[in-house]
Protein backbone atom coordinates (compact mmCIF):
# COMPACT_ATOMS: atom_id res chain seq x y z
CA UNK A 1 0.00 0.00 0.00
CA UNK A 2 1.07 3.59 -0.43
CA UNK A 3 2.52 5.40 2.57
CA UNK A 4 -0.52 7.60 3.13
CA UNK A 5 -2.83 4.59 3.40
CA UNK A 6 -0.58 3.05 6.03
CA UNK A 7 -0.44 6.29 7.98
CA UNK A 8 -4.18 7.02 7.92
CA UNK A 9 -5.19 3.48 8.79
CA UNK A 10 -2.70 3.31 11.63
CA UNK A 11 -3.69 6.77 12.85
CA UNK A 12 -7.38 5.81 13.05
CA UNK A 13 -6.65 2.58 14.86
CA UNK A 14 -4.18 4.09 17.32
CA UNK A 15 -6.44 7.06 18.01
CA UNK A 16 -9.33 4.76 18.87
CA UNK A 17 -7.02 2.77 21.15
CA UNK A 18 -5.93 6.01 22.88
CA UNK A 19 -2.26 5.33 22.33
CA UNK A 20 0.52 7.76 21.41
CA UNK A 21 -0.02 8.71 17.78
CA UNK A 22 3.50 9.64 16.72
CA UNK A 23 5.06 6.30 17.62
CA UNK A 24 2.31 4.45 15.79
CA UNK A 25 2.52 6.57 12.67
CA UNK A 26 6.29 6.25 12.43
CA UNK A 27 6.16 2.48 12.78
CA UNK A 28 3.30 2.23 10.27
CA UNK A 29 5.65 3.30 7.48
CA UNK A 30 8.90 1.96 8.89
CA UNK A 31 8.80 -1.39 7.04
CA UNK A 32 8.89 0.44 3.69
CA UNK A 33 12.35 1.65 4.56
CA UNK A 34 13.39 -1.47 2.65
CA UNK A 35 12.41 0.28 -0.58
CA UNK A 36 15.80 1.93 -0.30
CA UNK A 37 17.62 -1.38 0.11
CA UNK A 38 19.88 -2.51 -2.70
CA UNK A 39 21.10 -5.69 -1.04
CA UNK A 40 20.44 -9.38 -1.49
CA UNK A 41 17.49 -11.27 -0.07
CA UNK A 42 16.19 -10.99 2.63
CA UNK A 43 17.30 -7.36 2.71
CA UNK A 44 14.91 -6.47 -0.12
CA UNK A 45 11.52 -4.82 -0.35
CA UNK A 46 8.90 -7.05 1.37
CA UNK A 47 11.82 -8.96 2.84
CA UNK A 48 12.84 -9.29 6.46
CA UNK A 49 11.65 -5.82 7.42
CA UNK A 50 8.11 -6.94 6.54
CA UNK A 51 8.04 -9.85 8.97
CA UNK A 52 6.86 -10.47 12.53
CA UNK A 53 10.51 -11.04 13.48
CA UNK A 54 11.30 -7.44 12.53
CA UNK A 55 8.23 -6.36 14.52
CA UNK A 56 9.45 -8.15 17.63
CA UNK A 57 13.06 -7.01 17.33
CA UNK A 58 12.28 -3.38 16.56
CA UNK A 59 9.56 -3.16 19.20
CA UNK A 60 11.95 -4.55 21.79
CA UNK A 61 14.59 -2.04 20.74
CA UNK A 62 12.03 0.74 20.89
CA UNK A 63 11.09 -0.20 24.45
CA UNK A 64 14.72 -0.44 25.56
CA UNK A 65 15.28 3.08 24.25
CA UNK A 66 12.06 4.77 25.37
CA UNK A 67 11.14 2.69 28.46
CA UNK A 68 7.56 3.74 27.70
CA UNK A 69 4.97 0.96 27.52
CA UNK A 70 2.17 2.84 25.79
CA UNK A 71 4.46 4.26 23.10
CA UNK A 72 5.92 0.82 22.59
CA UNK A 73 2.46 -0.66 22.20
CA UNK A 74 1.58 2.06 19.69
CA UNK A 75 4.81 1.29 17.84
CA UNK A 76 3.99 -2.41 17.70
CA UNK A 77 0.43 -1.82 16.53
CA UNK A 78 1.51 0.67 13.88
CA UNK A 79 4.04 -1.83 12.56
CA UNK A 80 1.46 -4.62 12.62
CA UNK A 81 -1.01 -2.52 10.63
CA UNK A 82 1.61 -2.24 7.90
CA UNK A 83 2.00 -6.01 7.76
CA UNK A 84 -1.76 -6.42 7.73
CA UNK A 85 -2.36 -3.98 4.87
CA UNK A 86 0.47 -5.42 2.80
CA UNK A 87 -1.10 -8.86 3.27
CA UNK A 88 -4.10 -7.63 1.31
CA UNK A 89 -1.92 -7.30 -1.80
CA UNK A 90 -1.08 -10.19 -4.14
CA UNK A 91 2.51 -10.57 -3.01
CA UNK A 92 1.75 -10.54 0.70
CA UNK A 93 4.45 -10.91 3.30
CA UNK A 94 6.41 -13.72 4.91
CA UNK A 95 4.40 -14.17 8.10
CA UNK A 96 6.44 -17.22 9.05
CA UNK A 97 9.92 -15.92 8.17
CA UNK A 98 12.56 -17.48 8.17
CA UNK A 99 10.22 -19.83 6.30
CA UNK A 100 10.36 -18.04 2.95
CA UNK A 101 6.72 -18.30 1.95
CA UNK A 102 4.62 -15.27 1.15
CA UNK A 103 1.07 -15.25 2.50
CA UNK A 104 -1.51 -12.98 0.95
CA UNK A 105 -5.26 -12.39 0.75
CA UNK A 106 -4.68 -11.18 -2.83
CA UNK A 107 -7.39 -8.54 -2.77
CA UNK A 108 -5.91 -5.31 -4.03
CA UNK A 109 -2.73 -4.13 -5.70
CA UNK A 110 -0.52 -2.07 -3.43
CA UNK A 111 -0.42 0.78 -5.95
CA UNK A 112 -4.13 0.64 -6.82
CA UNK A 113 -5.46 4.18 -6.68
CA UNK A 114 -9.02 3.11 -6.03
CA UNK A 115 -8.08 0.53 -3.42
CA UNK A 116 -5.88 2.93 -1.49
CA UNK A 117 -8.42 5.73 -1.72
CA UNK A 118 -11.24 3.54 -0.41
CA UNK A 119 -9.18 2.34 2.54
CA UNK A 120 -8.13 5.90 3.37
CA UNK A 121 -11.72 7.16 3.21
CA UNK A 122 -13.01 4.28 5.26
CA UNK A 123 -10.33 4.75 7.91
CA UNK A 124 -11.16 8.45 8.11
CA UNK A 125 -14.87 7.65 8.35
CA UNK A 126 -14.28 5.33 11.28
CA UNK A 127 -12.09 7.97 12.94
CA UNK A 128 -14.77 10.63 12.51
CA UNK A 129 -17.52 8.32 13.75
CA UNK A 130 -15.44 7.43 16.82
CA UNK A 131 -14.55 11.02 17.63
CA UNK A 132 -17.98 12.48 17.09
CA UNK A 133 -20.34 9.58 17.73
CA UNK A 134 -21.82 11.17 20.83
CA UNK A 135 -22.71 14.32 18.91
CA UNK A 136 -24.07 12.19 16.07
CA UNK A 137 -26.29 10.28 18.48
CA UNK A 138 -27.60 13.53 19.95
CA UNK A 139 -28.20 14.93 16.47
CA UNK A 140 -30.02 11.80 15.32
CA UNK A 141 -32.20 11.80 18.44
CA UNK A 142 -33.12 15.46 18.09
CA UNK B 1 -22.45 0.97 26.34
CA UNK B 2 -19.15 0.46 28.06
CA UNK B 3 -16.39 2.59 26.46
CA UNK B 4 -13.98 -0.31 26.15
CA UNK B 5 -16.60 -2.37 24.35
CA UNK B 6 -17.25 0.52 21.96
CA UNK B 7 -13.51 0.76 21.34
CA UNK B 8 -13.36 -2.95 20.57
CA UNK B 9 -16.29 -2.68 18.19
CA UNK B 10 -14.78 0.25 16.30
CA UNK B 11 -11.41 -1.50 15.98
CA UNK B 12 -13.11 -4.64 14.70
CA UNK B 13 -15.17 -2.64 12.21
CA UNK B 14 -12.04 -0.85 10.99
CA UNK B 15 -10.14 -4.07 10.40
CA UNK B 16 -12.94 -6.16 8.93
CA UNK B 17 -14.27 -3.20 6.98
CA UNK B 18 -10.88 -2.67 5.37
CA UNK B 19 -10.77 -6.30 4.26
CA UNK B 20 -14.31 -6.06 2.87
CA UNK B 21 -13.55 -2.83 1.06
CA UNK B 22 -10.47 -4.41 -0.48
CA UNK B 23 -12.65 -7.31 -1.56
CA UNK B 24 -15.32 -5.05 -3.07
CA UNK B 25 -12.82 -2.86 -4.87
CA UNK B 26 -10.52 -5.74 -5.71
CA UNK B 27 -8.62 -5.06 -8.88
CA UNK B 28 -6.31 -8.05 -8.98
CA UNK B 29 -7.98 -9.20 -12.19
CA UNK B 30 -5.69 -7.50 -14.62
CA UNK B 31 -1.98 -7.76 -14.98
CA UNK B 32 0.74 -6.35 -17.19
CA UNK B 33 -0.48 -4.62 -20.30
CA UNK B 34 2.51 -2.44 -20.99
CA UNK B 35 4.51 -2.47 -24.22
CA UNK B 36 7.38 -3.96 -22.30
CA UNK B 37 5.37 -7.13 -21.80
CA UNK B 38 7.00 -9.12 -24.52
CA UNK B 39 8.42 -12.57 -24.11
CA UNK B 40 11.24 -13.59 -26.42
CA UNK B 41 11.25 -17.37 -26.33
CA UNK B 42 14.51 -17.51 -28.24
CA UNK B 43 16.48 -16.19 -25.28
CA UNK B 44 17.96 -18.74 -22.87
CA UNK B 45 16.04 -19.16 -19.63
CA UNK B 46 17.51 -19.73 -16.18
CA UNK B 47 15.75 -22.36 -14.09
CA UNK B 48 14.55 -21.35 -10.65
CA UNK B 49 12.34 -22.54 -7.86
CA UNK B 50 9.61 -20.04 -7.09
CA UNK B 51 11.27 -19.22 -3.79
CA UNK B 52 14.50 -18.43 -5.63
CA UNK B 53 12.60 -16.24 -8.08
CA UNK B 54 11.06 -14.22 -5.27
CA UNK B 55 14.37 -13.88 -3.46
CA UNK B 56 16.75 -13.28 -6.37
CA UNK B 57 14.21 -11.34 -8.44
CA UNK B 58 15.77 -11.57 -11.93
CA UNK B 59 13.50 -8.87 -13.29
CA UNK B 60 12.81 -8.80 -17.02
CA UNK B 61 14.81 -11.96 -17.57
CA UNK B 62 13.65 -15.17 -19.19
CA UNK B 63 13.20 -17.79 -16.52
CA UNK B 64 11.82 -21.28 -16.11
CA UNK B 65 9.93 -22.75 -13.19
CA UNK B 66 8.12 -26.02 -12.58
CA UNK B 67 5.24 -26.68 -10.28
CA UNK B 68 1.58 -27.53 -9.97
CA UNK B 69 -1.31 -25.34 -10.98
CA UNK B 70 -2.74 -24.15 -7.67
CA UNK B 71 -5.38 -21.78 -9.05
CA UNK B 72 -7.06 -20.94 -12.33
CA UNK B 73 -8.23 -17.35 -12.15
CA UNK B 74 -10.64 -15.44 -14.33
CA UNK B 75 -9.48 -14.64 -17.85
CA UNK B 76 -8.73 -11.04 -18.63
CA UNK B 77 -9.70 -9.40 -21.91
CA UNK B 78 -7.94 -6.19 -22.80
CA UNK B 79 -9.70 -3.20 -24.30
CA UNK B 80 -8.29 -4.24 -27.65
CA UNK B 81 -9.87 -7.65 -27.25
CA UNK B 82 -6.77 -9.68 -26.48
CA UNK B 83 -7.41 -12.54 -24.08
CA UNK B 84 -5.05 -13.36 -21.25
CA UNK B 85 -5.25 -16.29 -18.89
CA UNK B 86 -4.24 -16.05 -15.26
CA UNK B 87 -2.99 -19.04 -13.36
CA UNK B 88 -1.10 -19.62 -10.18
CA UNK B 89 1.71 -22.12 -10.00
CA UNK B 90 3.01 -23.55 -6.76
CA UNK B 91 6.10 -25.67 -6.19
CA UNK B 92 5.20 -26.45 -2.61
CA UNK B 93 7.24 -23.64 -1.11
CA UNK B 94 5.65 -20.64 -2.75
CA UNK B 95 3.36 -19.72 -5.56
CA UNK B 96 3.47 -17.15 -8.33
CA UNK B 97 1.06 -15.68 -10.82
CA UNK B 98 1.40 -16.72 -14.43
CA UNK B 99 -0.04 -14.15 -16.77
CA UNK B 100 -0.18 -15.62 -20.24
CA UNK B 101 -1.34 -14.35 -23.57
CA UNK B 102 -3.84 -16.58 -25.32
CA UNK B 103 -2.78 -14.98 -28.60
CA UNK B 104 -1.24 -18.24 -29.79
CA UNK B 105 -3.95 -20.36 -28.21
CA UNK B 106 -5.46 -20.90 -24.75
CA UNK B 107 -4.36 -23.56 -22.34
CA UNK B 108 -6.73 -26.11 -20.84
CA UNK B 109 -4.88 -26.48 -17.58
CA UNK B 110 -6.67 -27.34 -14.37
CA UNK B 111 -5.74 -27.31 -10.72
CA UNK B 112 -3.26 -30.02 -9.94
CA UNK B 113 -1.66 -30.20 -13.39
CA UNK B 114 2.11 -30.35 -13.18
CA UNK B 115 3.64 -27.80 -15.54
CA UNK B 116 6.85 -26.25 -16.70
CA UNK B 117 6.59 -22.54 -17.38
CA UNK B 118 9.09 -20.52 -19.31
CA UNK B 119 8.56 -16.80 -19.47
CA UNK B 120 9.61 -13.33 -18.48
CA UNK B 121 9.81 -12.55 -14.78
CA UNK B 122 8.42 -9.11 -14.27
CA UNK B 123 6.77 -6.75 -11.87
CA UNK B 124 3.34 -5.24 -12.30
CA UNK B 125 1.94 -2.78 -9.78
CA UNK B 126 4.51 -3.88 -7.21
CA UNK B 127 3.64 -7.56 -7.64
CA UNK B 128 5.78 -10.21 -9.30
CA UNK B 129 4.54 -12.46 -12.10
CA UNK B 130 5.68 -14.55 -15.04
CA UNK B 131 4.55 -13.44 -18.45
CA UNK B 132 4.42 -15.97 -21.27
CA UNK B 133 2.23 -17.39 -24.00
CA UNK B 134 -0.39 -19.84 -22.73
CA UNK B 135 0.45 -22.27 -25.52
CA UNK B 136 4.01 -22.48 -24.20
CA UNK B 137 3.05 -23.71 -20.75
CA UNK B 138 3.97 -27.38 -20.89
CA UNK B 139 2.31 -30.13 -18.99
CA UNK B 140 4.87 -32.48 -17.50
CA UNK B 141 4.62 -35.80 -15.68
Amino acid sequence: MIGLTHVIFAFSLIYILRLPIVAGIISSILPDLDLTFTFAFPLVHRGILHTPIALIVLTTLFYLITQNKSSTLAFAIGFLTHLFLDSLTPMGIMWLFPYEKYYSLNLVYSSSLLGNLMIILFSLLIFVLWKYHQRLIVWIKS
Amino acid sequence: MDKELKRFIYVTILIIGTVLISLIFSDTTASSMSNSTQFDSTKNSGTYTITQLLSKRPLDQNIKVAGNISAVLKDYTSKKGYVYQRLKVSDGSNEILIFCSAYKGKSDLTIGDRVSVEGKFQKYKDEYEIYTYCSQIQKIK
